[in-house]
C-alpha cells in the first residue's frame, strides 16, 4: 500500500469513526429524553449540521394513513402538524425525483408539497414491524448527490431514532390521557363544589353570579348571558361582556323556537339560519346549551369566543351541560321558596286586612223606637274594602254611612279606618251633609295617592221630623220603597272621595213615612257573579225588593242575600259583599 | 370550609393582593370585591401574589377571567406571581399560563410593571 493509499484509507477510517461516534453521541441522546420534540429536533439537526442540508421534516404516523408534520428546520413554521393522507409511504431511502417516476398518479397533495418546498431525500423510520413515519431532507448545500454512504449513515440514524420516536409518541399519549384525566378529574371537582355551594343558597342572584364564575373560570371565556323562561317568554336575567342583546328573543320567533327546543348544546356556525346566526355572531356568541328540568328547556346560556380560541370538547359540552341543569334546578328551588314565601306573607297580610276591617264595622247598632236597622257585611276571599257605619248622635239623630274603598288588603282598610275616623269626628260636628262630604273628599284627597278613590254615601235621619238628608258622593244609589210600593233612588251629590280637591256636593233630602224602607248597598251585590259570568244586576235586586218591601228589615236582607247566593250557586266572588236596611216602622 | 383571606397592599401605582387560604365557589364573591375595589379606584395594575393559597377552583378563577378584559382595556393588567405547583396545576390545566402573566416572585412582575 502507498502512502496515498494509506492515506485515503485513514482518512476513510476517520471519517466512519466520526460518523459512527456521532451516530453514538445522538443514540446517547435520544435514550435519555422522552420529550418528542427535543427528540424530533435532534433528528433533524445532527445530519443537517454534518451534511450541511437546507432543510428537513419529519413526518409520523397518526393513524388510517395520515401523517403530519411533527418537526420542521429551514421550513416556514405555519407547515409545523400539516396533515397528509399517504397511502404508499416508502420502506426504503427514496431519492424524489426518481421516485416520481414510481409513483401512478403524481398529483397527490404531499408529492406536490415535497415538490414544492423542494424536498429531495425520504428515508423511512421504520420499528421493528411497522412504519413509524419519514425523515425527509431537502439538498445539500454543496448541490451535490446524496451518495450511497451518506444515505446508509441516514438509515441508521433513523433505525437508531426508531425507538426513541415511538417511546416518545407513547410517553405523549400517556401525558396527553393523563392531562385529559387531570381536566376530567378538575370538572367533576367544579360541579361538585359548585353543586354544593348552589344547594346552599336560594338566592336566585347568587345562583346566577355563581354559575357565571364557573362558566368563566372552567370554559376560558368572559363573554356570557342567561336566559330564563318565565311563563312562555324567554327573559335575560344575567349577561357579562355582551351588549345590546335582545331582551326577550321571542321577538324573533326563529329564536324563540331554536330556545325552546334545545336540548344538547348548540353550536351557532356557518349552517345555522341566517336571522338566528346575525343576531348571535354580532354578539360574539357560538354556544347555545339549555338548562333544563326533567323534559323541558327552562333557560339557555349563550356563551362567547373562549379566549384561547379552542373549540368546545365533548367534555367541555358535558360538563357545560350537567352544570347548566343543575343551576337551573337551584333556581327553580329558590323560584318556588320566593312563591311560598310571598303567598304565606299574602296571607298573612290578608288576615291582618280582615282584621283591622272587621274592627272597622259596627259591632253592636244603635237603637231607636219604630226604626229597625240591619246591616251585613260579606268579604270576599281577597277583602275588598267594603265599609258601613250607624252612629247615634241624640235620640233622634242616626247617621248611616255606606262606602266602597278602591284596592285591597291592608292599604284598603287604612283608608277605611282614616275614612271611619273622619266620619266619626265630623259627624258630630258638620249638620250639612254635603259640607260633611266636601270635607270628607278633601282629608281623603290629601292623604291618598291620586289612584285610590271611595264611593261613599252618607246620611243623617232625624226621627222627629222624619227627614232623610243624605249626599252620594259615587256611590251605588240606595232604594227608597215606600209603604205603597213607589220607588226614590237617591242619587244627588258629587263625584267620588279622593279624586280632585275642593268640591262642592249637593245635598238630598226624602220624607220618610212609617213602613218605609231604605236599601243601601254596594256593587258586591249587583255585580256578584254566576257561573256564565253574568252579573246579578240592579234588576235582579228590584225583583226581591219588590217583592218583600212589606216584610221586616231582616226578611228584606236574607231575602236579598239568598237571592245573591242562589244566583252565584258557589261562583267564587271577588268583592266584598254590604247590605244596609233601614226600615220605619208604623207607630203603635 | 376552610377560610379564604385577601389582603392588600399599594406600592405606588401597583396594587399587589395577597390571598389565602381556599379561593372557590364559597369565597369567590370575596376575592371579586377586592379587585372590584381596585378597579373602582382605577387602580389597573395588579398582581395576585398566591404564596399562601392552597386551593383554587374554576370558580376562583372565573373571578380573573371577568375582570381581564376590563382591566387590560384602560391599560392595567393582572400579573400572577408566587402560586405553589398545586395551584398552577389547576391554572396550567384550564389553559390560563397563554392568557396571564405568571411570575416566580411577585418582584418580577414589579418589574414588569415598573419597566413597560
Amino acid at each position: 500500500m502507498t502512502d496515498i493509499d494509506k492515506k485515503v484509507k485513514l482518512k476513510e477510517i476517520d471519517e466512519r469513526l466520526m460518523e459512527l461516534s456521532s451516530l453514538f453521541e445522538i443514540s446517547k441522546l435520544l435514550s435519555s429524553t422522552l420529550n418528542l420534540q427535543s427528540v424530533l429536533n435532534n433528528i433533524l439537526l445532527t445530519p443537517m449540521g454534518r451534511m450541511m442540508i437546507n432543510k428537513g421534516l419529519v413526518l409520523l404516523d397518526k393513524g388510517s394513513n395520515y401523517y403530519s408534520i411533527e418537526a420542521l428546520k429551514g421550513l416556514p413554521h405555519e407547515f409545523f402538524g400539516k396533515t397528509f393522507q399517504i397511502e404508499d409511504i416508502p420502506n426504503h431511502p427514496v431519492f424524489l425525483p426518481l421516485f416520481l417516476n414510481e409513483v401512478e398518479n403524481n398529483t397527490k397533495p404531499y408529492i406536490d408539497f415535497l415538490k414544492q418546498q423542494n424536498l429531495k431525500l425520504i428515508i423511512p423510520i421504520n420499528s421493528s414491524n411497522k412504519i413509524l413515519g419519514a425523515l425527509v431532507f431537502g439538498g445539500k448545500l454543496s448541490g451535490l448527490d446524496y451518495s450511497e454512504k451518506e444515505i446508509d449513515y441516514l438509515l441508521s440514524l433513523s433505525n437508531i431514532s426508531a425507538t426513541a420516536i415511538s417511546n416518545s409518541v407513547m410517553f405523549q399519549e400517556i401525558d396527553s390521557v393523563n392531562r385529559k384525566l387531570d381536566q376530567t378529574n378538575q370538572g367533576l371537582n367544579t360541579l361538585f363544589e359548585i353543586g354544593t355551594e348552589l344547594n346552599s343558597t336560594l338566592d336566585a342572584a347568587k345562583i346566577l353570579k355563581l354559575l357565571g364564575f364557573a362558566l368563566m373560570g372552567q370554559m376560558l371565556i368572559n363573554k356570557y348571558a342567561i336566559y330564563l323562561k318565565s311563563e312562555d317568554r324567554f327573559e335575560l336575567k344575567d349577561s357579562k361582556g355582551l351588549r345590546d342583546l335582545p331582551d326577550c328573543p321571542q321577538d324573533v320567533p326563529d329564536i324563540y323556537s331554536l330556545f325552546k327546543e334545545l336540548r344538547i348544546p348548540y353550536e351557532v356556525d356557518a349552517e345555522t339560519d341566517d336571522e338566528i346566526r346575525e343576531c348571535f355572531i354580532e354578539n360574539n356568541i357560538n354556544l347555545l346549551v339549555p338548562m333544563m328540568i326533567q323534559d323541558e328547556t327552562k333557560g339557555v346560556i349563550c356563551l362567547g369566543d373562549r379566549i384561547n380560541k379552542s373549540p368546545y370538547s365533548e367534555f367541555d359540552r358535558e360538563f357545560l351541560n350537567t352544570l347548566a341543569n343543575q343551576a337551573m334546578i337551584s333556581l327553580e328551588n329558590a323560584r318556588l321558596f320566593k312563591e311560598t314565601v310571598e303567598k304565606q306573607k299574602m296571607e298573612e297580610e290578608l288576615a291582618v286586612a280582615t282584621e283591622i276591617q272587621n274592627n272597622l264595622l259596627p259591632k253592636r247598632f244603635p237603637e231607636f223606637d219604630n226604626l229597625e236597622l240591619e246591616a251585613v257585611n260579606i268579604p270576599s276571599k281577597y277583602v275588598g274594602g267594603d265599609y258601613y257605619d250607624f252612629i247615634k248622635l241624640d235620640n233622634d239623630i242616626l247617621v248611616t254611612v255606606i262606602a266602597d274603598v278602591s284596592g285591597k288588603g291592608v292599604p284598603a282598610s287604612l283608608l277605611m279606618a282614616n275614612l271611619q275616623a273622619s266620619i266619626r269626628a265630623l259627624a258630630g260636628e258638620i249638620e250639612d251633609s254635603a259640607v260633611l262630604t266636601a270635607k270628607v273628599n278633601d282629608i281623603i284627597y290629601d292623604n291618598t295617592a291620586s289612584d285610590k278613590f271611595i264611593t261613599f254615601f252618607y246620611s243623617r235621619f232625624d226621627k222627629s221630623t222624619g227627614e232623610l238628608e243624605y249626599c252620594n258622593a259615587g256611590h251605588n244609589h240606595p232604594v227608597v220603597i215606600n209603604r205603597d210600593g213607589s220607588l226614590k233612588y237617591l242619587d244627588e251629590g258629587g263625584l267620588i272621595l279622593g279624586m280632585l280637591p275642593d268640591l262642592t256636593y249637593k245635598k238630598g233630602l226624602v220624607k220618610l213615612n212609617p213602613g218605609d224602607t231604605v236599601i243601601m248597598y254596594t256593587d258586591g251585590v249587583t255585580e256578584a257573579l254566576n257561573h256564565e259570568e253574568e252579573e246579578f244586576e240592579e234588576t235582579r235586586l228590584m225583583e226581591v225588593i219588590e217583592k218583600e218591601y212589606k216584610s221586616p228589615a231582616s226578611i228584606i236582607e236574607s231575602s236579598i242575600i239568598t237571592a245573591v247566593y242562589d244566583f252565584a250557586d258557589g261562583y267564587p266572588q271577588s268583592d266584598d259583599l254590604t247590605l244596609v236596611i233601614l226600615k220605619l216602622l208604623d207607630d203603635e | 370550609m376552610s377560610g379564604f383571606e385577601v389582603e392588600r397592599r399599594d406600592k405606588e401605582n401597583i396594587s399587589c393582593l395577597y390571598v389565602k387560604g381556599f379561593l372557590d365557589a364559597h369565597t369567590a364573591p370575596q376575592f371579586e370585591e377586592a379587585i372590584q375595589n381596585l378597579v373602582d379606584e382605577e387602580r389597573f395594575k395588579i398582581i395576585v401574589n398566591l404564596c399562601d393559597l392552597t386551593y383554587i377552583s374554576s370558580a376562583g378563577l372565573g373571578v380573573f377571567m371577568g375582570f381581564i378584559e376590563d382591566i387590560r382595556s384602560k391599560g392595567g393588567d393582572l400579573k400572577l406571581s408566587n402560586m405553589t405547583s398545586k395551584v398552577y396545576k389547576v391554572f396550567d390545566l384550564l389553559g390560563f399560563p397563554n392568557l396571564y402573566e405568571i411570575y416566580e416572585d411577585e418582584n418580577e412582575a414589579v418589574d414588569k410593571y415598573q419597566k413597560a
